[in-house]
């Protein structure tokens, strides 16, 4: 450690002190004493906004929900519709169509 | 707030605006808005002393992480969505300095400032707290929460740069 070195660096450094306490704000008693009020307004006001944020996100939510659920009833294709008639009842007009009405008539058979 | 604790602050007032000043980097609005929230914090409670160190490193520390807590604050004000927020709140501030307030800054003593503001932080820290704050290194140990040996690392190696430095800016000049 040089003593001499170490004189100079503490003058430039007492003669920026000087300089900075003259621009040094007064002391004042209610530094200490006041009330954090502008503080908590703040705050009170992000945690405003904050919540107001997070019901506005709910609420769409909500209602996107609620649009995007399709009613079964009318969502659903016919396919689950109960049939009115019985069951295979269109193949019983194909049935009594012969199925070979279009050989010559002495290849058709008639059975007795 | 008890009638001691308010003298030691009074009577530490100068010397806390000092330090604050320098952990805003020769900031001044930044420095009084930091040391003012140290302030508050004691007002409030939020800070106590102890005990376990003497009134001066402990206040030295509040007003350190208070400045620590300005500036990450600054730093969320200037990302994208702290200024959409703060715009929206209208509470948006410059926290740039005066320029008359830069002009009244002395030649020198702005000379000092910029060559403690290209050393490294710890260094610059320990420089301050020991030539400015007349603090020892154990002192200054207590404040930047680091061992004795590092600090007594940082001290003799910023001191080493910040003569360098100086003298460099010295034959710039000349």
């Amino acid at each position: 450690m040089n003593p001499e070195n170490d004189n100079e660096l503490k003058q430039r450094f007492t003669a920026q002190r000087r300089a900075d306490t003259e621009q040094a704000p007064a002391w004042n008693p209610r530094l200490i004493e006041a009330p954090i009020k502008e503080q908590s307004f703040h705050f009170s006001k992000v945690w405003v906004m904050a919540v107001t944020t997070a019901a506005c996100l709910m609420v769409s939510l909500v209602l996107f929900h609620q649009t995007s659920t399709p009613d079964l009833v009318t969502a659903l294709p016919s396919l689950f519709e109960t049939p009115t008639e019985p069951l295979f009842a269109s193949l019983d007009d194909l049935a009594a169509v012969p199925s070979d009405f279009l050989l010559p008539s002495h290849l058709t058979l008639n059975l007795p | 707030m008890e009638r001691e604790t308010a003298d030691q602050l009074e009577s530490l007032h100068t010397d806390a605006f000092g330090w604050a000043l320098h952990c805003c980097g020769g900031d001044h609005s930044r420095a009084e808005d930091v040391l003012q929230n140290a302030y508050l914090k004691l007002a409030a409670g939020r800070a106590a002393h102890s005990g376990l160190s003497s009134f001066k490193t402990w206040w030295f520390g509040v007003i350190k992480f208070t400045a620590q807590e300005e500036f990450r604050r600054l730093r969320y004000r200037e990302s994208l969505l702290g200024k959409l927020l703060f715009q929206f709140s209208g509470d948006s501030q410059d926290t740039r300095p005066s320029p008359s307030r830069q002009i009244e800054l002395d030649e020198r003593t702005q000379e000092l400032r910029d060559c403690l503001s290209q050393l490294p932080a710890r260094q610059a820290e320990v420089l301050h707290l020991v030539f400015y704050q007349d603090l020892t290194l154990n002192e200054a140990s207590e404040v930047m929460k680091i061992s004795l040996g590092s600090v007594r690392q940082h001290y003799d190696r910023g001191k080493t740069r910040l003569r360098t430095l100086l003298t460099s800016s010295a034959d710039y000049e000349s």
